[in-house]
């Protein structure tokens, strides 16, 4: 079950809803809890008895942890090491402990050419990986004092299991959610806040996503090897808008759902096509994702002084580090937003965390430089136009995401051949034009939507017209969820 | 306004949801001339393999209240924002034509070497011969929007036809192609009309040795002019492109004597290839042999001893308004749906031709050989 499906929109959400307000507010965590499991077993049902031994686990390792730090053990990290690894080896090794424990087949791999990439099948149940990233910031938070242990299990367990954030995020840290989870009042402002973002997010996804992957898969189908450059190039983008409103289609949902029930979850992407740089556009891309390997990975790695002293080559090891574990993560995740269940893994994930690592760190370098003091741009007063760096920042951007397609990785050397001119192919062909004109509107709505126009075009007419603006928004929101509606049939 | 945003989303919601739950159905689609998903059964292996949820939201779609109405706007939508090609139809002002995946190269060698093996084995005593019907897009390819490309599905055939042993191959993409101007195929349903019959006839008429009578020796009768086919039931657009079913009569004697349908509840005869019942339904092609069976026997008031075994997809159908006109009997036989119990109502030996006749996209997506039934 997804959000955007009918069984959800009209089965389980009005049930639990209407139950959820119909109920005292006292059994309210409770049924919310039992509500998360019933969906995330019928999302995932072979993996939810791993996901309840895990938040057992996790539970009282956040309380030993915190008992070791109040009584200031000199062994205290031990207790901080040893459930930090063992989530993370569920996380890595899921398929193998599966295989040996339960026997669980996995899919046989098409071989590919020694020198281009190997393969390997891992099946990671769905949610797995953002639910690993939780109960970790939950742990260290704890370790560094940061917040106390939770010792109310069913609020433990929601704050991990909480089926809105469950499926793909966002990922919330304890201390943002404790409030929340202890009592929150459902304000009507929220509640509507919370529907128009469930219907934005519905429509990304129904609308936006589904249909701009089709154009996708239309070039996939194509064959690689005599594909034109420029065609190649409208799949790229065509995959890296599924991406982009596949995911923040799915994170809108999440936020609106959860405005429904009273928490306030954070937004996950800020229009980062928007973004003039690399460095911007991630600052703005799944940005709880992002801060939780800043904060976790980068930082703590970065400012430790046992390793390098050069802090500039530090740097630069700690981004291409953190940037190969959030392709890796990236890997393990992709796609399994939409198709429910395992995903290949592909060590081009690792060539997409290298990329953008070394993209981000030159980056780094650029911004050092004072363009005012090179002689021509001195001389000829030249600036370095916005548009410019739009373009430089979508084309490294779509690019660096086709190192994201798990599917076949032949397929992709002949992509990225393409892409790049590499291989004698024609500019465009007559099927560039039909791919072209026959999606035209919904690459022209893709780029509206992943921009802030629309936002901004809101903000303008809200203060200059306040009485008609309203009704404008209202028909809107309801013509957008009406066309939503008929994709779910 | 935000009051209403709230009340209005959770109205929606709780009606939708109540009266898709509240309204009885009979678990047919009308227009959409199929079943609907039954509500599914829970089981703890339906819910450990996922089937359950994955049936559960079939049933919701199926179900959904005014689900025709958008799925019909959801047509629309899509054609508005310039698609032309919808579930794999494409689109245009004259008609629907459907596109056509190709299969694996595995499954058409099986399907080569099935027929070679049948071929091989009666070649001594029957005449095996085989035609695949292209589908429309083949014939109408002009009318495909611009820039677009096909799959080559005269290549495909005569790579069909090459590598086939012992059996008389029939190419019907040349009489098809000369006559595009008429109306040869339904505009919203993937079957020939009856005039496109009459072309496969006469298409046939070499290899199978008959001599095909002149169309104007046949009175026309239009049964219907509101025909909505299949390729409209699945994107639920193209009213105004209506089609007509036309029957064709032979002005002589009446060729058939009686049409016998095997299935699994016996068999049913009716003294006529016109089942005009169904001119009232959705499905109205079926007035051509109706509901057919597994094995369904045609037998002509032609006594010349001659018998045609024929397996095939509907494209057989509306080819009965001829063939019984050159044979005693006529077998048409549905390797899908065969089953054990009926197999034996059909001897091979009993025949003096075989003809594997299909339209291509069945042939390729569709059909099942089992080596045990031929």
């Amino acid at each position: 079950m997804t959000f955007a499906s009918a069984s959800f929109l009209f089965a389980f959400l009005p049930i639990v809803l209407f139950t959820y307000y119909g109920i005292p507010i006292r059994a309210r965590n409770v049924f919310l809890l039992g509500s998360s499991l019933v969906f995330y077993t019928l999302a995932e049902p072979n993996y939810i008895y791993i996901l309840i031994l895990t938040t057992i686990f996790n539970f009282i390792s956040g309380i030993v942890i915190e008992k070791s730090c109040i009584n200031d053990f000199k062994y205290k990290v031990v207790f901080l090491i040893v459930p930090i690894i063992i989530n993370l080896i569920i996380l890595i090794y899921f398929k193998d402990i599966l295989q040996t424990i339960f026997g669980i087949d996995q899919t046989p791999v098409t071989p590919v050419p020694p020198l281009i990439i190997t393969t390997t099948k891992i099946l990671i149940p769905i949610g797995i990986s953002y639910y690993i990233l939780m109960v970790i910031s939950y742990l260290i938070d704890i370790y560094q004092n940061r917040i106390i242990a939770e010792t109310n299990f069913i609020n433990f367990s929601l704050y991990i299991l909480l089926f809105p954030k469950i499926i793909a995020g966002p990922i919330t840290k304890y201390g943002d959610m404790k409030k929340s989870l202890e009592n929150r009042i459902v304000y009507v402002d929220n509640l509507t806040i919370g529907v128009e973002y469930f219907i934005f997010g519905l429509f990304k996804k129904v609308i936006l996503s589904n249909n701009i992957t089709l154009l996708w898969e239309s070039v996939y189908a194509l064959e690689f090897t005599s594909i034109p450059f420029a065609t190649a190039w409208l799949g790229a983008i065509a995959f890296s808008f599924t991406l982009y409103f596949d995911m923040s289609g799915y994170s809108d949902m999440a936020i609106g759902i959860g405005k429904m029930f009273g928490f306030n979850l954070p937004n996950n992407f800020n229009y980062p096509y928007i973004a003039t740089n690399v460095t911007e556009f991630f600052k703005r891309w799944h940005m709880t994702l992002l801060s939780w390997f800043d904060n976790y990975i980068f930082i703590p790695l970065n400012t430790n002084q046992f390793l390098i002293k050069y802090t500039k080559l530090k740097t630069i090891l700690c981004t291409m580090f953190t940037w190969v574990v959030i392709g890796i993560w990236h890997g393990v995740t992709a796609g399994s937003v939409s198709n429910f269940g395992g995903v290949t893994f592909n060590i081009n994930f690792i060539l997409f965390g290298l990329y953008f690592g070394s993209i981000i760190s030159l980056e780094m370098y650029i911004r050092e430089i004072n363009f005012e003091k090179i002689i021509l741009f001195k001389k000829f007063k030249l600036k370095i136009h916005k548009i410019v760096k739009h373009i430089y920042t979508i084309v490294i951007v779509t690019f660096g995401f086709v190192l994201l397609d798990p599917t076949n990785l032949i397929k992709l050397n002949e992509l990225v051949k393409s892409m790049l001119f590499l291989n004698n192919n024609e500019f465009a062909n007559t099927q560039t034009i039909h791919l072209l004109l026959s999606n035209i509107v919904i690459l022209i709505l893709c780029v509206l939507c992943s921009t802030d126009i629309i936002k901004k075009t809101n903000q303008k007419y809200s203060q200059s017209s306040k009485k008609l603006f309203p009704i404008i928004k209202y028909i809107t929101t309801f013509a957008i969820f009406f066309i939503s509606l008929c994709y779910l049939v | 306004m935000k009051n209403l945003t709230v009340i209005t989303f959770f109205a929606i919601l709780f009606f939708m949801s109540y009266l898709t739950f509240s309204t009885p159905s009979n678990g047919f689609s009308e227009l959409q001339n199929r079943y609907l998903h039954p509500p599914p059964k829970v089981t703890l292996q339906s819910i450990k393999d996922k089937t359950f949820i994955a049936d559960y939201d079939k049933f919701i779609s199926d179900h959904l209240i005014y689900v025709d109405e958008l799925l019909k706007c959801k047509a629309k939508i899509e054609l508005f924002i310039g698609k032309d090609r919808i579930n794999n139809i494409y689109v245009n002002e004259n008609m629907l034509l459907e596109d056509i995946n190709q299969n694996s190269q595995n499954d058409t060698d099986y399907k080569i070497s099935a027929i070679n093996y049948f071929a091989d084995i009666y070649k001594d005593v029957l005449q095996t011969n085989i035609m695949l019907v292209p589908t429309a897009i083949e014939i109408y390819e002009n009318e495909l929007p611009q820039y677009t490309t096909k799959f080559d599905q005269l290549e495909y055939i005569n790579y069909i036809y090459s590598n086939l042993s012992n059996s008389s191959t029939n190419l019907a993409n040349p009489q098809l192609i000369s006559n595009s101007a008429s109306y040869l195929y339904y505009k919203t349903d993937t079957n020939l009309t009856s005039y496109g019959s009459y072309v496969l006839y006469t298409a046939l008429s070499k290899e199978l040795g008959y001599k095909p009578m002149a169309v104007d020796r046949f009175n026309i009768e239009y049964a219907s002019h509101n025909f909505l086919g299949n390729l409209h039931s699945r994107i639920l657009y193209g009213e105004h492109l209506q089609d007509s079913i036309s029957l064709y009569h032979y002005s002589g004697d009446n060729p058939i004597q009686d049409v016998l349908n095997y299935g699994s509840s016996g068999i049913k005869n009716n003294n006529s290839i016109f089942f005009r019942e169904f001119i009232n339904t959705k499905n109205q092609n079926n007035v051509f042999l109706g509901e057919r069976d597994a094995i369904c026997r045609v037998r002509g008031t032609n006594k010349n001893g001659k018998k045609l075994l024929i397996f095939c997809d509907e494209t057989a159908n509306s080819l009965m308004q001829f063939l019984p006109l050159h044979y005693e009997e006529i077998a048409l036989v549905d390797l899908n749906s065969l089953q054990n119990t009926i197999f034996n109502e059909i001897d091979v030996f009993d025949y003096d031709q075989v003809l594997f006749l299909y339209d291509l996209n069945y042939f390729m997506n569709e059909l099942i050989i089992t080596l045990q039934f031929l």
